[in-house]
């Protein structure tokens, strides 16, 4: 077993005490643990990030298999718990609230509280509007939030772009899974990479995209 | 009226009916109009003057 001493020597010989500090200090919420959240938690954790807050109401199921962390042996797992156990394997020591509820306009600035920064990580258009607008409207929290991210498309159309002081948004902006139908893990974790580097850079007090 | 960085002939108009013009699903959308979001439930009655400037975000699917 990696003690914890062991395992923060190992990060800050990496990072520099400051920057593994600035991380260990923070806290990430995710709105959604499916394509994007999943990928977005586990690669926070590998950095040593401090602590999470995860939200999802869903169980693994199959069909998340093709483009979301999980394995086949959680199909049946709460979202919440699958995600706990994936987590653990890389990172024994990190702090991780989850809420294993539908995340709403009513209950999101409370389950959110205590978060540095906001991650939308959800797969329905109207869920990402309905969750940005609360999150600019009712927190003063920095929110990084996705928007195309199907197909097949180049990879190079993902960027990251800074609509205003508190507002990013990472995808091609138009790759709808309702007209490509299509979703695949290598396009939704560059999608993912993408949000959870900005995340990581807001921590940092890096704040251009 | 400058919407997403364009320049558009626009009069002044309620915001609902100007998402309409532009064909955005206004579920789908977060608007900012002069550097304020404006909450979904005020679409039907915010006034948007002819020079503001507006920026729409529309989400698509997936994730």
């Amino acid at each position: 077993m990696i003690t914890q001493a062991q395992f923060d020597a190992h990060l800050i010989e990496r990072h520099g005490a400051v920057m593994h500090g600035c991380l260990k200090n923070a806290t990430v919420g995710v709105a959604g643990i499916g394509g994007l959240g999943s990928h977005i938690a586990l690669s926070l954790a590998r950095a040593g990030l401090g602590r999470l807050i995860l939200v999802d109401f869903d169980v693994v199921d199959l069909s998340n298999i093709n483009r979301q962390a999980y394995t086949i042996k959680q199909i049946g797992q709460s979202k919440v718990e699958a995600i706990q156990a994936l987590i653990r394997d890389v990172n024994p020591y990190m702090d991780i609230e989850v809420h294993d509820v539908r995340v709403t306009r009513g209950n999101a600035c409370e389950i959110f509280r205590s978060a540095d920064v906001v991650v939308e990580a959800f797969d329905n258009p109207v869920s990402k509007a309905e969750l940005t607008e609360a999150i600019l409207l009712e927190t003063k929290k920095p929110l990084v939030a996705a928007s195309g991210v199907a197909g097949t498309d180049s990879s190079n159309l993902i960027a990251t772009r800074k609509v205003r002081h508190d507002f990013y948004l990472c995808g091609d902006g138009v790759s709808d899974i309702e007209t490509l139908g299509s979703l695949v893990a290598p396009r939704v974790m560059v999608a993912a990479g993408h949000q959870a580097n900005m995340a990581l850079r807001i921590i940092l007090g890096e704040m251009n995209a | 009226m400058k919407i997403n960085g364009k320049d558009y002939d626009y009069e002044a108009q309620i915001l609902l009916r100007l998402l309409e013009a532009v064909h955005v699903n206004c579920n789908r959308v977060v608007v900012e109009v002069d550097g304020v979001i404006v909450p979904k439930s005020d679409y039907e009655t915010y006034l948007v003057d002819k020079g503001a400037v507006v920026e729409i975000v529309a989400f698509v699917g997936g994730g």
